[in-house]
C-alpha cells in the first residue's frame, strides 16, 4: 500500500512580533505550519533562544554557571558578556531580587541595573519580575519607562495585573509584552482578549501559557501550547494567532536533577551535565510543542538549542 | 441573662432573652426568630447584619462588614454575644419570613387557575384511587351485638362490594369513639385497589352533618322495627359534600411551597410558602447531609459505636434535619393551609412531595452520606408507600406520602415532574428543561431519549454567596437598567420598597447592564470610575445600586459577588455545552428551551444571553414554565395517571454526572468569561456591544 501523505497546510498564520531595534532585533513567530513542519508551510524565523541573568549578578548563579562569566560582577557585565555567547538571541534580566520573601530590594535600586544592563548591550531585551503580580506590575511599567525606545519584552502581564502592564505598551513606551497565564487555553485565550480590547495591538503580544521543568507536571504545558497552536492554525482563532514563548531557565534549574551537587549525588554525575541536560530536554519539548521561543540559563543550552531550531527551520533565518 | 429589644422599620418593636454564653443569633434563633444564615453562624455570609444601636457585646471578629458600615454600628449576628442589655435594628434582608416569600407560580388567583387550566389541557383530570364514603352504620342493640370493627367493615363491604377491607390500627384506635361520638353516622376515606375488589380505610371521623339530615329517616326506621340498614344510594345522601383534601409541596433546598387541594374538583384551596427551616443547617445539600451524618460520626469517635443503630438513634443529625423540615416547616404550612380553607388537617387523605434527591432523604430520614461521597449513591429514587403517620406529617395517618422519583443524585424528583410538566418527554422536537434554584438542573431530549444533569451552579441564583444576594422576596431588585452615560441605575423592588438586596433576576440583569455600558470587563472587573462606583480598602470595587446618599447598608455588588455570579451562571451554560456536546448536537438544534424556577418574577431572557447563560438562539424559543416543582407535584396530587407517567419520566431518564465528563471543566474555564471565551457563540452579543 502506498503512503499518502497527509498535508497539514493551513490558511492562517502566527503573527510576528519584533522586539529589539536596529541590526540586532529579533522576529518571533511568523509560520504557517506546525512547529517544524517545514514541508507544510514556511517558518520564516527560527525559534528564538534567549539567556536569563539576574538583578543579583553573578552570585545568584548557581556554580556551573558561574564559570562562563569569568570576571563579571554584576548583571550588566554578565549581559555584556552574554552578548558574545554563540546563539543568544537575546537577553532576558529577571529582576528576581524585588521578592519581599526574599531580598526585597527597592524599585529604584533596580531600575539602576535595568539602566546598566541596557547600556551594556545592544542585544533585544527582555524583563521579568519576581512572580508577585503587583509588584512585578510596578517594576515592569518602571523598566518600560527605563527602556523607552529598546522595544523591549515586559514578562509578564497576568489577570490580576494586566490593567497596569497592558500601560508599557502604550505608543509612549512601545514595548512588548508577554501575557501569562496557567496551563489552561481558554485563559490563555481570555487574557489575550483582554489586551486585544485594552488596545494593545497584536504584534505587541507574546504569550506567555505557562512552564514547568521535564517530568514536573510538564505533560499539562505540553498539551496547552499545543492546543493553543492548533486552534491557531488550523480553527483560525484570532486570539490565539500570537507567539509562545517559554521561560525554561528558572523551572529547569530549581528542580533536584538540576541542582543537586555532585557531593549531594555522587551517583548521579556532573551537576552541570545533569543541569543542561534538564534545561535542553525541557526547551526542545516546548519548542516541538510549539514556542516560539525559549528563555535558557545555560550558555551550552543556549548553543545547543539555537543549534537545534536553525537544522530543524533550514530556510528560516 | 440579658434582654435585647428589637426594633425594625416595618415590624413592632420586640425583645427576646439571651442565655450566657449565646451568640445573638442562637438567642435570636430559640426565640423564633428567623434570622437568615445560610452558613450556619460562621460568620461567613454575612446575612445575618443587624445593627447594635445600645448596649455591650463581646465580638469575636469583624466579619465581611466594611469600616464604614461597622462604625455605624453594623454586625454579624453570629459574631457577637451580649454581655448586657442591648437594643439592636434588624432590618427587614436579614429576616427569614414567611410573609417575605414570594410564591413564584402560584401567587394569585389567575395563576391558581393556570395550575388547573395547564392540567385539562395536559389531559390531567382529577383522578384518584381514594373515594369518600358517608355511612349511617347500624347501631347496636340486643340482637346485633357485632364489634365495631366487625360492623364497620360489614357495612362498607354491602355498600360498595369489596371482597377485602383492611383497617389500619390508628384507625382502630380511635373506632369506639368516632362510632358514639357521630351516633354510628361516620365519614370517611377509602383508598381503593385498581381493580376495586379490596380497599383499605385511610380515615373517618364523626359525621354530624350527615346525621342531622337523616335523623329523621332514621328515626321512622327504627320505629318501623326493620332491621337497620342503609342501602347503597344512601351512601352519599349527604347534602354537604365532604372534601376530598391533599397537599403538594415543593420543598426546595431554600424555599418550599405548598398548595392545598380538592382532589375531586382539582381546585386549590389554598396555598403557603415558608423558608425551609433545615437552613440554620447550612445553605446547601453538602452541608446539609453533613449536618445530619454529624452526632452519628461523633459516636463513632466515642467508641460508642457499636450499638449505634441509624433507624433509631435518638437525636441524631438525620432526626433533626427532619424534624426541621417536617415539624417546623411542613406542619405549621399544612396548619396555616387548612385554616384559611377551613378544614381539619386530619382531612388530607395524601400528599406529594416534589424536591431533589437529598430533601428527599432527609424528609424520610434516611442516611444520606452516600450521596455526597464517591460514587455518589442515593438509598433511593422511587419510595413507594409511606404514610404520613410514618413521617409525623400534619394530615390523616394514612394519607399516602407520594414522592417524586428522583434520577441520580444530584437530578432529583422536583426535576423528574418539572420535565414532566414541561411536556419535553412528549414531544417530537429536542428541547431543553432549565431549572435554577440552588444548583441548578438540566434535561436535553425528546419523546425519544432525555438525559439530565446537574450544574454545581452553588446558591447564587438564590442570594447565596453573593453579599447583597437575597431570595426573591419583599425588598429585592428584580430588575436593572443603567444608562451607559451616567451610569445612573432605574431598578424595581418587589413589593415597591426600598431595596434590601438583589435576587437572581436582579443579577442577572445588572450584570449585563454592567456589561453592556462597558462598566465591567470580560472578566467582570469595574474599569470605568465614577460616582456609583466605589474601591474598598483593598482595592475591591464595587457598584452601589442603592442611592449612595441613603444612610444604611447599601445596596452592593461588588467584584467578588460578579466572580461567583459568573462562576454561577458559567457552570449552567457549560452543562448544555457538554450535554449537547455528548450528543453531538449544537444549540441551534434545540427547538424549545424551557426555564424553570423561582428566582425572580422571571428572567429577562435577552440580558441572560448577553451575559453568557443561555444558548443565543432564536428568543422566541424560551419559554418561562415558573414553578413547575410545585406544578407537577399537584397534578400527582390530583391525578394518579400524572403519578404513572411521572414515574415513567423517571425511568426512561439518563442521568449524566459531570464530574466525571473530562471535558467538563474546560467548558467551565471557558463559560467564566463575558459571555464566553469562544465569541462566536454568542454571535448577537457582539452585535449588542458593538451597537451600543
Amino acid at each position: 500500500m502506498p503512503f499518502i501523505s497527509k498535508s497539514g497546510k493551513s490558511a492562517s498564520r502566527i503573527c510576528e512580533v519584533t522586539v529589539g531595534t536596529g541590526d540586532r532585533a529579533v522576529t518571533a513567530g511568523g509560520e504557517s505550519s506546525l512547529p517544524f513542519y517545514t514541508f507544510d508551510g514556511k517558518t520564516p524565523n527560527r525559534p528564538r533562544t534567549g539567556i536569563e541573568i539576574t538583578d543579583g549578578g553573578v552570585a545568584d548563579q548557581p556554580a556551573v554557571v558561574q564559570k562562563y562569566y569569568d570576571g563579571c560582577v554584576s548583571a550588566a557585565d554578565m549581559a555584556r558578556k552574554a552578548s558574545s555567547f554563540e546563539g543568544v538571541d537575546f537577553i532576558c534580566l529577571a529582576l528576581t531580587g524585588a521578592d519581599p520573601n526574599g531580598k526585597n530590594r527597592p524599585a529604584d535600586e533596580l531600575m539602576e541595573t535595568v539602566r546598566a544592563v541596557a547600556d551594556a548591550t545592544d542585544l533585544p531585551l527582555a524583563v521579568s519580575g519576581c512572580d508577585n503580580a503587583q509588584i512585578d506590575a510596578g517594576l515592569l511599567r518602571k523598566a518600560a519607562q527605563v527602556l523607552k525606545g529598546r522595544n523591549a519584552l515586559m514578562l509578564s502581564a497576568r489577570e490580576e495585573n494586566y490593567e497596569s502592564v497592558k500601560k508599557t505598551a502604550a505608543p509612549e513606551f512601545g514595548q512588548n509584552i508577554g501575557a501569562e497565564s496557567a496551563d489552561d487555553i481558554n485563559l490563555a485565550k481570555q487574557l489575550n482578549i483582554l489586551l486585544l480590547q485594552a488596545e494593545v495591538p497584536e504584534n505587541k503580544i507574546i504569550m506567555q501559557p505557562g512552564t514547568a521543568a521535564c517530568g514536573y507536571g510538564f505533560e499539562y504545558v505540553i498539551s496547552t501550547i499545543d492546543r493553543i497552536r492548533l486552534a491557531a492554525l488550523q480553527q483560525s482563532d484570532k486570539t490565539l494567532q500570537m507567539p509562545v514563548i517559554t521561560p525554561v531557565a528558572q523551572e529547569a534549574w530549581s528542580v533536584r536533577e538540576a541542582a543537586a551537587t555532585q557531593d549531594e549525588m555522587p551517583e548521579w554525575g556532573s551537576q552541570e551535565e545533569r543541569g543542561i541536560d534538564m534545561e535542553v530536554e525541557t526547551a526542545a519539548a516546548v519548542l516541538a510543542a510549539g514556542s516560539d521561543a525559549v528563555i535558557l540559563k545555560h550558555p551550552e543550552s543556549v548553543r545547543t538549542i539555537a543549534a537545534m531550531t536553525a537544522a530543524l527551520t533550514q530556510g528560516g533565518q | 441573662m440579658y434582654t435585647v429589644t428589637c426594633l425594625s422599620p416595618d415590624r413592632e418593636a420586640f425583645s427576646f432573652r439571651t442565655s450566657a454564653g449565646d451568640s445573638m443569633l442562637d438567642a435570636a434563633r430559640r426565640a423564633g426568630i428567623g434570622l437568615d444564615a445560610p452558613c450556619s453562624g460562621h460568620g461567613i455570609c454575612g446575612k445575618c447584619k443587624i445593627q447594635l444601636i445600645s448596649g455591650q457585646v463581646e465580638e469575636d471578629q469583624r466579619g465581611n462588614i466594611r469600616k464604614e458600615e461597622y462604625e455605624a454600628g453594623w454586625r454579624l449576628a453570629c459574631r457577637i454575644r451580649p454581655l448586657s442589655d442591648c437594643t439592636v435594628r434588624i432590618p427587614d434582608a436579614s429576616f427569614v419570613s414567611r410573609e417575605n416569600m414570594i410564591i413564584a407560580g402560584s401567587q394569585n388567583d389567575a395563576e391558581k387557575a393556570s395550575f388547573m387550566s395547564n392540567a385539562r389541557l395536559a389531559g390531567v383530570f382529577p383522578d384518584t384511587d381514594l373515594l369518600p364514603f358517608h355511612l349511617q352504620l347500624p347501631k347496636p342493640y340486643d340482637r346485633d351485638t357485632r364489634p365495631d370493627l366487625e360492623r364497620l367493615c360489614d357495612e362498607l363491604k354491602k355498600a360498595f362490594g369489596y371482597e377485602h377491607l383492611r383497617v389500619p390500627f390508628y384507625i382502630l384506635k380511635s373506632l369506639a369513639r368516632v362510632l358514639r361520638r357521630g351516633d354510628f353516622s361516620v365519614s370517611g376515606v377509602l383508598e381503593t385497589d385498581r381493580d376495586n375488589r379490596a380497599a383499605q380505610v385511610l380515615s373517618i371521623w364523626p359525621d354530624r352533618t350527615y346525621r342531622r339530615v337523616q335523623e329523621k329517616d332514621i328515626r321512622q326506621n327504627n320505629a318501623a322495627g326493620r332491621e337497620e340498614r342503609m342501602d347503597n344510594n344512601a351512601c352519599f345522601a349527604g347534602t354537604e359534600r365532604e372534601r376530598l383534601a391533599g397537599a403538594a409541596f415543593d420543598i426546595g433546598t431554600t424555599t418550599v411551597v405548598g398548595i392545598l387541594a380538592d382532589l375531586q374538583t382539582g381546585e386549590i384551596l389554598a396555598q403557603n410558602a415558608a423558608a425551609n427551616a433545615q437552613l440554620r443547617y447550612g445553605a446547601d445539600v453538602i452541608s446539609r447531609i453533613i449536618e445530619s451524618c454529624r452526632e452519628e460520626e461523633d459516636e463513632i469517635k466515642d467508641g460508642k459505636g457499636e450499638e449505634w443503630d441509624l433507624a433509631t438513634g435518638e437525636k441524631d443529625g438525620s432526626e433533626r434535619l427532619q424534624n426541621a423540615l417536617i415539624r417546623e416547616t411542613l406542619n405549621p404550612m399544612i396548619r396555616r393551609m387548612c385554616s384559611e380553607a377551613g378544614l381539619e388537617p386530619d382531612r388530607i387523605s395524601r400528599i406529594c412531595i416534589a424536591a431533589n434527591t437529598t430533601m428527599n432523604h432527609l424528609l424520610c430520614g434516611v442516611y444520606a452520606d452516600p450521596i455526597r461521597l464517591e460514587p455518589w449513591v442515593p438509598s433511593f429514587f422511587d419510595a413507594e408507600d409511606i404514610r404520613a403517620g410514618d413521617l409525623n406529617i400534619l394530615s390523616s395517618p394514612g394519607a399516602r406520602v407520594i414522592l417524586s422519583p428522583n434520577i441520580g443524585s444530584y437530578v432529583g424528583g422536583d426535576i423528574t415532574v418539572g420535565t414532566y410538566v414541561s411536556g419535553l418527554w412528549d414531544r417530537p422536537e429536542l428541547s431543553l428543561f432549565i431549572d435554577l434554584g440552588t444548583n441548578g438542573e438540566i434535561v436535553l431530549g425528546n419523546k425519544e431519549f432525555m438525559l439530565s444533569c446537574a450544574c454545581s451552579a452553588g446558591p447564587a441564583f438564590e442570594g447565596g454567596d453573593i453579599s447583597c444576594g437575597m431570595r426573591a422576596a419583599q425588598g429585592a431588585v428584580d430588575t436593572v437598567r443603567i444608562n451607559p452615560q451616567t451610569m445612573e441605575p432605574s431598578f424595581t423592588v418587589i413589593g415597591d420598597t426600598n431595596p434590601a438586596g438583589l435576587c437572581g433576576s436582579g443579577m442577572i440583569d445588572l450584570t449585563a447592564e454592567l456589561f453592556r455600558c462597558s462598566i465591567i470587563d470580560r472578566r467582570g472587573k469595574f474599569v470605568r470610575s465614577g460616582r456609583r462606583i466605589r474601591r474598598d480598602e483593598d482595592g475591591i470595587g464595587f457598584y452601589i445600586l442603592s442611592d449612595p446618599d441613603r444612610p444604611g447598608p447599601a445596596v452592593e455588588f461588588s467584584e467578588v459577588d460578579i466572580d461567583n455570579f459568573i462562576r454561577a451562571r458559567g457552570a449552567v451554560f457549560s452543562a448544555i455545552r457538554t450535554m449537547l456536546r455528548q450528543m453531538d448536537l449544537s444549540a441551534d438544534d434545540i427547538e424549545s428551551i424551557c426555564i424553570a424556577g423561582g428566582i425572580g418574577s422571571g428572567i429577562n431572557i435577552e440580558n441572560a444571553v448577553q451575559i453568557g447563560m443561555l444558548p443565543d438562539v432564536e428568543r422566541s424559543r424560551f419559554h418561562y414554565l415558573g414553578n413547575t416543582s410545585l406544578e407537577g407535584a399537584y397534578r400527582m396530587l390530583i391525578s394518579d395517571e400524572a403519578v404513572r407517567r411521572v414515574l415513567e419520566v423517571s425511568r426512561r431518564m439518563t442521568y449524566i454526572e459531570l464530574s466525571r465528563d473530562p471535558s467538563y471543566m474546560e467548558e467551565f474555564v471557558a463559560s467564566c468569561f463575558l459571555p464566553h471565551t469562544d465569541e462566536t457563540l454568542f454571535p448577537s452579543a457582539a452585535r449588542k456591544k458593538d451597537g451600543t
